[in-house]
């Protein structure tokens, strides 16, 4: 769709000859190019790679803090544990839960505020601002906000609720299972919303008018020109930002941790909370570093997965 | 003329500093006046003014001591804890909370051995002494002891009829129901069972320790006691007399919201009827008609203590001991200095004998309504919760998570009783294996 005639002089582009140019040109260029990665590639392997490892060393560790004979080799026996732990098992149906919403509330709420921006409305400069203004929260703030909003004696969503006469009286969101998580992931998707707008809207931009105005000629309606059009443009850009949130949302954090602790019962317990209660609430280290290994495996398998499901470069 | 200032002229101007004091150095600078032993201590963000104003006072007595504090948010505080602690980080002096004592005690220091200790020891409450011991070492100082108690707006009980809190948890139950029934309360009952923190649990065990029994016996099985106990605050929770919305305070939070006046009763710690919550006249609409008075039944009570500890890995020691000393014991002439003064700026209550004998603490007490014997007698028959539930166990703090977890769903009628009784007990005898 946007391929455009090769310069004069350059041989059509995919015949041998250009092929074998251009990977002597890549090598020729991209080896001191490459260089210039090093010291973010050392950076990367010492803040991220080396705690990895560290962790994974963890978990075939015996770390329970103030156990008699602890701080030996444990092997695999934390891996047995926690597989076998059924609370393990329940954060990882919260977590599994708490993405796949987050992931598609944001996915759908996003790329409808993209396109509102991108029909230059009257407003979506403001639209726009409070995008960015939402996405430039840290996330404990956010949280901590959604903390007042949901509270029970005073919050402003039962006040706002009351005042509309749409309930009598304030309602403990966060004191039943269902509402408990599905508050979480309201509040988490409203933090997530602005990437994913941020991210669609530069891609809708990029869109070239005048397939519009072809489109618009050939007869095609809103939708088509959506379907057709709109949607093969913002594709790639749109599977980054869910990329993004997947992983994102697999370890979400900071919002659990403010808003309900894991609880009700165990209902907002994901794995990341687990983890982080498991070390250092209880002092179970190696069972914790397990959990967080197995986290890990499961974000890269779903990643993975999801690229590898994703249509290759000039493919359909 | 002055010289004109440049580059040149302010590194010469370093230069000469270095030099200056690298000579010094050379020569012996820490010679001419020994350093003070410089002490961090950490704390949770409790009035952390007065807590400054005591470490004025201790330096002002101790010269060759200087404490540097450290806050940590109340929630944060154990988890940063055990980072530092696993990262090396140094610190000296720290508030420990009993429930964690276990698993801390690896790198606490001892304290019977130092100088005073003993004698100390022998002043000490009961509830306080056994809360800060673990395996028959000494390892803190009170910061405070405190207790469970029936925290009651007496205007709202006397609007529906009744003169004096109740005594048995019929009687409870049925003036709630009274004041219920009259209009002066949606929810006469507020209970502190948020999932985190020190609540629900708490609440079990201020309970049972009422009707003179434990949670778990030595079984780890639930006790018919801590049923009864369970049963009857379900109960509440059915008829609609405890607020739901409980699931989500923590006791600090279960006392603003019962400030705001809509509630007749608190089951919570002594201290949250004091002036500096339901007692205070600027923020509390309840202020002057909060009142104590002992739980129903027995009469009898949970009790805890808050402790300061030294960092068995301390450099100073010896210096970190008399901090403690006087934050956690006496001063220098044998008075109860700070245990006092947190009656009065924090209406924490103390942990040795006779310290309700000062004028001072029993005029404050009484300044809001809080009768001194019967705190006293409170805090002498409270049972610590080492003896009601297996709150020693390094497993301990992962238990009563998971116990709040099913307790909520208890309360709100997920879980049967018998059925959540049953997870306590597979869980704790579960973590009890692990920990073997």
């Amino acid at each position: 769709m946007n391929s455009q005639a090769p310069p004069a002089g350059l041989p059509a582009s995919g015949a041998p000859a250009d092929v074998a140019f251009r990977r002597a040109r890549r090598v020729r260029l991209d080896t001191p190019l490459r260089l210039l990665n090093v010291p973010s590639l050392v950076l990367i392997a010492a803040f991220t790679l080396a705690p990895i490892v560290y962790v994974a060393y963890l978990s075939t560790l015996d770390l329970r803090i103030g156990a008699p004979g602890s701080g030996g080799f444990a092997g695999w026996a934390n891996y047995r544990f926690v597989l076998s732990d059924g609370a393990v098992a329940a954060a990882f149906r919260n977590t599994l839960y708490f993405a796949v919403l987050s992931v598609a509330a944001a996915t759908l709420a996003g790329l409808g505020v993209a396109l509102l921006l991108d029909s230059d409305a009257p407003g979506t400069g403001l639209l726009m601002a409070g995008a960015v203004l939402a996405w430039g929260i840290p996330e404990i703030v956010n949280a901590s906000m959604w903390q007042w909003i949901y509270n029970p004696t005073f919050g402003s969503l039962n006040g706002l609720l009351v005042s509309l006469h749409l309930t009598d009286r304030y309602r403990a969101w966060l004191s039943t299972p269902v509402s408990a998580m599905h508050a979480v992931i309201f509040a988490y998707t409203w933090k997530l919303v602005p990437f994913v707008v941020i991210i669609l809207y530069a891609a809708l931009r990029s869109v070239p008018l005048d397939y519009y105005e072809s489109a618009a000629l050939d007869g095609a309606g809103p939708w088509a020109r959506f379907r057709y059009v709109t949607m093969p443009f913002i594709a790639p850009a749109l599977a980054v930002a869910v990329l993004f949130c997947v992983v994102w949302s697999m370890r979400a954090f900071d919002i659990i941790y403010v808003l309900t602790s894991g609880g009700p019962g165990q209902a907002t317990t994901v794995l990341s909370y687990f983890t982080f209660a498991k070390a250092f609430q209880f002092g179970d280290l190696g069972a914790a570093a397990a959990v967080a290994c197995l986290l890990t495996l499961v974000t890269l398998a779903l990643t993975f997965g999801y690229w590898r499901a994703l249509p290759q470069e000039g493919g359909s | 003329m002055a010289e004109r200032l440049t580059r040149r002229a302010v590194l010469k101007g370093l230069g000469g500093t270095v030099a200056a004091a690298g000579t010094a150095g050379l020569l012996g600078g820490r010679g001419f006046a020994a350093e003070p032993a410089r002490l961090k201590f950490i704390v949770w963000n409790y009035q952390v003014q007065t807590v400054q104003q005591f470490i004025n006072q201790f330096e002002a007595a101790n010269p060759d001591i200087k404490v540097d504090m450290e806050v940590i948010p109340g929630n944060e505080y154990i988890p940063k804890i055990q980072l530092m602690q696993n990262a090396r980080t140094p610190f000296d002096v720290l508030y420990v909370a009993d429930g964690i004592l276990a698993q801390w005690s690896t790198w606490l220091q001892p304290l019977d051995a130092y100088d005073g200790a003993a004698a100390l020891k022998q002043q000490m409450l009961p509830v306080a002494l056994r809360s800060m011991t673990y395996k028959g070492r000494l390892y803190g100082l009170p910061y405070f002891s405190s207790y469970f108690a029936l925290i009651y707006n007496d205007r709202m009980l006397r609007g529906a009829g009744f003169a004096a809190p109740p005594k048995t948890y019929e009687e409870w139950t049925e003036q709630a129901r009274a004041i219920k029934s009259k209009g002066l309360s949606k929810t006469p009952m507020l209970w502190p069972v948020k999932i985190s923190g020190w609540g629900g649990i708490w609440v079990v065990n201020a309970m049972a320790a009422s009707r003179g029994g434990r949670v778990l016996d030595d079984s780890l099985n639930v006790t018919p006691v801590a049923l009864a106990s369970l049963r009857w605050w379900v109960s509440t929770y059915k008829e609609g007399l405890s607020d739901p919305n409980g699931i989500e305070l923590d006791p600090n939070t279960s006392a603003t919201a019962f400030m705001g006046g809509d509630y007749a009763t608190m089951l919570s710690t002594s201290f949250f009827a004091g002036p500096q919550w339901a007692n205070d006249k600027d923020k509390s609409k309840v202020y002057g008609v909060t009142k104590l008075a002992p739980t129903p039944a027995l009469h009898r009570t949970a009790g805890f203590a808050r402790l300061y500890g030294i960092n068995a890995a301390s450099a100073h020691k010896a210096e970190a001991w008399r901090f403690v000393k006087y934050m956690g014991g006496t001063d220098k002439n044998g008075t109860y200095v700070t245990p006092k003064a947190w009656v009065t700026s924090g209406a924490l209550t103390w942990g040795y004998r006779g310290v309700e004998k000062d004028p001072t603490v029993a005029a404050s007490l009484r300044s809001w309504g809080a009768d001194p014997a019967q705190v006293e007698a409170n805090l002498e028959n409270a049972v610590p919760m080492s003896a009601i539930v297996p709150f020693q166990a390094v497993w301990y703090s992962e238990w009563e998570q998971d116990a709040n977890g099913v307790l909520q769903d208890m309360l709100v009628g997920r879980t049967p009783v018998e059925q959540g009784a049953q997870a306590w007990s597979a869980k704790a005898k579960e973590l009890a294996a692990r920990y073997k």
